[in-house]
């Protein structure tokens, strides 16, 4: 794996800092020390790090208010992981709440932390590395494929996958949306399928052989079973390739062109379709467990 | 395929899949159709037929269901005196070999796996039949 750049620590006590430095500068010389919230806002500015690194022992977390509105400002928008070093559970019970924060318990020596880092670090590429990868995208855009063309005979046509990264905002809405959790040993997520009205009412129609002109809870429950056959199809080829994804059921949202907002906060694999009737929207949004 | 007054039980949480399956009978001519939306529901249903002088004569039912599954659905219908030879067809969303192993050894009769078109359950069931009438 390419060593990155440098990080940024966060860390107030100067004994601890000096620990720090000595430990971190062998293998990442051009990482960045700051003992303030202020010291580290200035320092991260035009910056892109890969990793955060925080000094999480008491009492500096509790009168910090700070580093909880750096958390939103910084991290969320950039979604980059965290360290909370000196973990404890004051610390976990406040930065648990977010999904990037990974915590390093208080006795951490040079060793500890190195594979610690790697690991925080092989893991991002390795989720971005498999988002990417045919063989995960492949069984998913197949089984959208299939099943709406055998169970509705809706053929859409595929649009170019890309990848949302994580913490981007939506670029999609759609008015009904299935959700099914997508958690196995390597990560946890969701593939949310988000239908235009006009394309799901279409898919309905065709199924049973009726002619709704609205969604109702017909078609919410329609949608809620497509969803369980795409995802356990796609399931059922994503674990030929290995990936463990465990049985889980979906969910429904519903209401005029929302947005999903996923559970869990990871990079998206996003597949748009388009049919003469309106737009499908597929995300599959993973992250490290 | 099966005569055109065969009592059917249709089971599956979804009202849609239901609808679907329900449909599929009738262009196959099975207009004699119950159904219910979980195995939990479906079984009394079964044995309430079974005391009477209609039982069911073949049920469809899904596999993930919350309260109970198919595959218990199954095996206490096969348990039962009555259902030891109902033709039994199950429809999963789950292809894996393992659970395809599950329902044979359960005694299932033919599965479907989803998703399936009106044609391909049609196929299904003249082939349940076929085995059933071979006795």
């Amino acid at each position: 794996m390419a060593k990155p750049e440098s990080f940024i620590v966060i860390c107030p006590d100067s004994a601890k800092m000096e620990k720090l430095k000595e430990v971190l500068s062998p293998l990442y010389p051009k990482t960045l020390y700051a003992s303030t919230i202020k010291d580290a806002e200035f320092k991260m500015e035009n910056q892109n790090f890969p990793l955060f690194i925080l000094d999480g022992t008491k009492p500096v977390l509790d009168k910090s208010s700070g580093i909880f509105a750096m958390a939103q400002k910084n991290f969320e928008t950039k979604g980059k992981p965290w360290i909370v070093l000196n973990s404890g559970v004051e610390s976990e019970d406040k930065f648990g709440i977010y999904p990037f924060v990974k915590f390093l318990p208080n006795d951490w020596n040079g060793e500890t932390l190195y594979r610690f880092l790697d690991n925080v670090l092989v893991s991002e590429q390795t989720l971005m590395k498999t988002l990417i990868d045919v063989r995960f995208v492949n069984p998913i855009m197949s089984a959208v494929i299939e099943v709406l063309s055998t169970m509705a005979q809706v053929n859409l046509d595929k649009g170019a996958p890309y990848i949302r990264k994580k913490a981007e905002p939506p670029k999609t809405r759609g008015d009904i949306s299935g959700i099914v959790a997508v958690n196995s040993d390597q990560f946890n997520g969701s593939l949310a399928l988000t239908f235009t009205e006009p394309l799901a009412l279409k898919i309905y129609n065709n199924m049973v052989g009726e002619d709704k002109t609205a969604i109702d809870e017909d078609v919410k429950d329609a949608i809620m079973e497509l969803t369980n056959v795409i995802f356990g199809n796609a399931k059922r080829d994503l674990n030929k390739e290995g990936h463990s994804i465990r049985p889980a059921i979906p969910s429904l949202i519903s209401g005029k062109n929302h947005e999903v907002r996923h559970s869990t906060q990871g990079h998206c694999l996003c597949l748009p379709f388009s049919g003469d009737v309106g737009e499908l929207h597929v995300e599959c949004m993973v992250s490290t467990p | 395929m099966f005569p055109s007054d065969t009592k059917v039980l249709v089971v599956d949480d979804f009202k849609t899949m239901r609808k679907i399956v329900i449909n599929a009978l009738k262009n196959c001519g099975l207009e004699n159709v119950e159904e219910a939306d979980d195995g939990a529901t479906a079984w009394p249903m079964f044995e309430e037929a079974a005391a009477s002088d209609k039982p069911f004569s073949l049920v469809i039912s899904d596999w993930n269901m919350p309260k109970m599954q198919g595959i218990d659905f199954l095996k206490n219908v096969r348990a039962h005196p009555a259902g030891k030879a109902t033709p039994f067809v199950l429809v999963t969303a789950e292809a894996e070999q393992s659970n395809i192993v599950q329902a044979v050894q359960a005694g299932v009769s033919n599965y479907i796996v989803k998703p399936f078109s009106p044609a391909d359950l049609k196929t299904k069931l003249e082939q349940v039949y076929a085995k059933v009438s071979k006795g």
